[in-house]
């Protein structure tokens, strides 16, 4: 038998209150008698009677205190575990996520008391019962896979971490489900703060959710005001009782400034800081004092000059170009064929000017903004070298053609190129003069900067080439759209915990590295990839060493705690579901708590009749 | 408390005749019969006449026959010597029938029998240890007195039985009725002690109808109206079962005692009626007669 709570025991203190109480109801009545002498006798008779005949004349004392007992067991709340009941095999899901950090009772979270939970089922359970574990936030992942050895068990659910992940029990009931056919008999157990459905999943949930006073910071953010930043928190009270809390305001870990704020029970205020003179990267908005969660006392932010970059794609129709700039992030892609209007597109300014065969007239050719220009003339910054019917275009081992440097592809009415002396080739195509019959290895796109913009030249039509069939097309686009006009690694500073970041590095330099708020160092696998270890609330640093060409560069990002993790909006006992059985405790099948309660009114009913006949 | 020599007390003992068996007379010349030989006219035996007899007493008869001389011994009747022991202890004034009113209505009628008979009545008055000793009475003109003794005795005090006793005068063989509920530790004692002062012993065992039956329940402090002294008992049925054993046990006691030392036991419930009093628990004295 076990209890669910212990607290009811220190009700124990008020049994001897009972017995002084009884002995002060024991009015004596007095009685002048003759003597003494048959009555001494009688007493010294009675007292060397059993103990049990002793305490005969205060059985009604005795009743009230097993009465009084009984209800102490009964506020226990005991259970019996599923002794001697075979489930077949039993899947316990224990929800991680991050609103199980929330504290239960005492230094509990509802994670310790999830895995209690877990670990007293699983000891009830009958030897040889098959237990599958599994840990669910955002995803599901199986921690035992059928196993019936209960030590094994034991320990692996007491090494369930807890994470910051948005998330819930659903995704390891939905790993159940797919599960349960491997089992015709099968039990789930779902140890979780927030409701989820069992719907065709036989089994029940532990209710772990308890109601404690916590205020969180949902977002922290920030924007530019006359030179100054303005910023702004959202603070919310997710308790029952209005409180008082100071948020204090820090750049770059040096507090900037702080500000009261009242909230009513259940309530947000946005608190506004004006005119913060700050210059610095990182913003970190701070809750005084404690709560049942601390993770959501914090949020963070990140000053960054990061923008969207724009690029005007002048062009008749190439879907090519289009759907290469669609795959890249962080770009914004505005295309036109009104070359003639060209005027009037220069003036907004473009991070990056791509012409598709067509030139824009020469007065109004950008001076700001990269180009890329795919056959098309002008005499002011190329000049062309001849045309060429039909050849093999090669790659040139440059910076842009990382990856591709073996690429090859056939290409028709090629312009070839004059290199300029602020450029370098990375396509060539080798001619053959049919009069001398030499051989001329021609440039027939090249790239360089030039006066301060980066301009890069193919000396064909896409169309007419063979190149946008080939795999390495997309990368070669990326390479020269990141040479123009990508600077950074990251296209978002902020996420959530459990969330993905995308990190872009440059192909040119090593393989980025993530250091956690912790100081551990990550070092991707690739340069484009998600990085979805953001287990930790902070500041993540991606850096990376970068090639001779550039220098080496480090960048932030920031993990905030799910704000939907504070606040659990449907919590497992407001399950209406029918089909889902929620219990307070890891009970096996036998609730005892009624049969006791029922106990104790027949003990009071005797009590009651033999009050009566007394 | 109830008068105890009302007028039907009296008209009852007006009708009493009884004669107590007294083996031993030894009191003052008497109607009763003693086994010293002296000189009342009831014949009782003859002997050898011997230097000093006096000559009147010689049977001239007998020496015509035998041809020697012979006295004729007569009978020396004496009276009886009857005391009448009442514990006036606190005990003894207790129940609705109260144990006093019975007991001082036995000595009462014990008196009037002792005097009516001719013989000598001391009326010893026991409490605190003390005896309050009475100078014999003898003649129905003493029993007027040993009423108005008997009347004025007030229950008060402990009893201590034989001590009492000890302080009494037992010199001569007689007849002691001892009036009591027998509270005490040495009832054997105190038996012992009267018949070593040669004394008959009839106990007259007076106890209330409350004290054989005891009707309590609920918690009671029980106390010692002699002592003072208290015990707290939560009363129920198992409580006065033991009582009752305890009660019968107490009786049994006694009567194995007074048998053992050839006492006469007679018990008596104070809620006896007068007539019961006198001709049921009195005549069994009568009987021994």
């Amino acid at each position: 038998m076990k209890f669910l709570y212990l607290w009811p025991l220190a009700l124990l203190a008020l049994v001897p209150v009972i017995i002084f109480m009884y002995l002060l109801k024991q009015k004596a009545e007095k009685k002048e008698v003759p003597s003494l002498f048959l009555w001494r006798e009688t007493y010294h008779n009675i007292e060397a009677n059993t103990p049990w005949e002793k305490l005969k004349k205060n059985w009604l004392m005795i009743l009230q205190i097993i009465l009084f007992l009984i209800i102490i067991l009964a506020l226990m709340g005991p259970f019996l575990l599923n002794l001697g009941k075979s489930t077949g095999h039993v899947i316990l899901v224990i929800d991680n996520s991050a609103s199980m950090n929330e504290n239960y009772e005492g230094e509990k979270t509802r994670l310790d008391k999830a895995i209690g939970e877990a670990c007293d089922y699983v000891k009830g359970l009958k030897n040889g019962t098959g237990m599958s574990v599994i840990s669910s936030s955002d995803v599901a992942t199986l921690v035992v896979s059928s196993s019936d050895d209960k030590n094994e068990v034991i320990n692996k659910i007491k090494a369930i971490e807890p994470t910051l992940n948005a998330g819930s029990a659903e995704a390891g009931v939905e790993m159940v489900k797919t599960m349960q056919s491997q089992w015709p008999t099968l039990l789930t157990v779902c140890f979780t703060d927030s409701n989820v459905s069992m719907k065709d999943v036989p089994g029940s949930i532990v209710d772990v959710y308890k109601q404690k006073e916590n205020v969180g910071i949902e977002y922290l953010s920030h924007g530019e005001s006359g030179g100054n930043l303005v910023i702004l928190a959202k603070v919310t009270n997710y308790g029952e009782k209005e409180t008082a809390k100071e948020v204090t305001l820090y750049g770059d870990d040096q507090i900037l400034t702080s500000q009261k704020v009242s909230l009513p029970a259940g309530e947000s205020q946005i608190v506004y800081f004006d005119k913060v003179n700050f210059t610095g990267s990182i913003l970190r908005a701070e809750l005084n004092g404690n709560d049942a969660l601390a993770d959501d006392d914090v949020c963070y932010d990140v000053v960054s000059e990061n923008r969207d970059i724009r690029v005007l794609l002048m062009t008749e129709k190439n879907a090519y170009i289009e759907k290469v700039l669609d795959l890249m992030e962080g770009i914004t892609v505005i295309k036109s064929n009104d070359i003639a209007s060209f005027d009037s597109f220069v003036t907004q300014g473009f991070d990056l000017y791509i012409f598709d065969c067509m030139m824009p007239a020469p007065e109004y050719f950008p001076q700001t903004g990269n180009v890329v220009i795919f056959d098309a003339p002008n005499k002011d910054l190329y000049q062309s070298k001849g045309e060429i019917d039909s050849a093999l275009v090669e790659a040139e081992s440059v910076n842009i053609t990382q990856y591709v440097e073996t690429m090859d592809f056939g290409a028709v009415d090629i312009t070839a190129y004059y290199t300029p002396d602020w450029a370098a080739p990375f396509l060539t195509a080798e001619v053959t003069d049919t009069e001398t019959d030499k051989k001329e290895r021609m440039t027939v796109g090249f790239y360089g900067d030039y006066q301060g913009q980066k301009i890069t030249v193919f000396g064909f039509d896409l169309h007419n080439s063979e190149l946008p069939l080939k795999m390495e097309f997309p990368l070669l686009m990326y390479n020269i759209v990141n040479d123009n006009v990508m600077t950074g690694m990251l296209q978002q500073n902020v996420v959530y915990t459990g969330d993905g970041i995308q990190v872009n590095a440059r192909a040119d330099g090593a393989l980025p590295t993530v250091t956690k708020p912790d100081g551990t160092p990550v070092q991707l696998s690739d340069y484009r990839i998600v990085f979805t270890g953001t287990d930790q609330t902070g500041v993540y640093t991606v850096s990376q060493t970068e090639s001779h060409l550039v220098k080496d560069g480090a960048e932030f990002f920031v993990a905030n705690f799910p704000a939907t993790e504070s606040f659990i909006e449907m919590t497992p006992d407001m399950n209406t579901d029918a089909e889902t059985d929620v219990k307070k405790g890891a009970s096996g099948d036998l609730d005892l708590k009624n049969i006791i309660i029922a106990v104790a009114l027949a003990l009071l009913v005797v009590e009651w009749i033999a009050y009566l006949r007394k | 408390m109830e008068q105890a020599f009302n007028s039907e007390f009296y008209a009852k003992l007006r009708s009493l005749r009884m004669s107590i068996a007294l083996s031993n007379a030894a009191g003052m010349s008497g109607g009763r019969k003693s086994k010293a030989k002296g000189n009342s006219v009831e014949f009782s035996d003859f002997r050898e006449y011997m230097l000093g007899d006096d000559i009147r007493r010689i049977d001239w008869n007998a020496y015509g026959r035998f041809d020697k001389l012979f006295i004729k011994l007569f009978m020396e009747e004496k009276e009886g010597l009857f005391h009448v022991v009442l514990d006036a202890s606190k005990s003894m004034d207790f129940g609705e029938k109260n144990k006093a009113v019975a007991a001082k209505r036995l000595a009462g009628a014990i008196s009037y029998i002792v005097l009516e008979n001719g013989d000598r009545l001391f009326l010893d008055i026991m409490k605190d240890g003390m005896i309050e000793n009475h100078r014999g009475m003898t003649g129905m003109q003493a029993f007027r007195k040993s009423i108005e003794i008997l009347d004025r005795t007030e229950f008060s005090g402990a009893g201590d039985f034989l001590g009492s006793l000890k302080r009494g005068n037992f010199k001569q063989h007689g007849m002691s009725f001892f009036i009591s509920d027998g509270y005490c530790d040495n009832i054997e004692e105190v038996f012992k002690y009267l018949r070593f002062c040669h004394q008959e012993v009839v106990f007259l065992h007076v106890l209330s109808p409350e004290e054989k039956d005891p009707a309590y329940e609920g918690t009671i402090q029980m106390v010692d109206c002699e002592t003072g002294s208290d015990i707290r008992l939560s009363m129920s049925g198992s409580v006065l079962r033991s009582y009752k054993k305890t009660f019968d046990d107490f009786i049994h006691n006694i009567e194995g005692i007074c048998k053992k030392h050839s006492v006469i036991y007679i018990p008596i419930l104070s809620d006896a009626s007068v007539d019961s009093l006198l001709y049921g628990s009195l005549s069994r004295l009568a009987t021994n007669n």
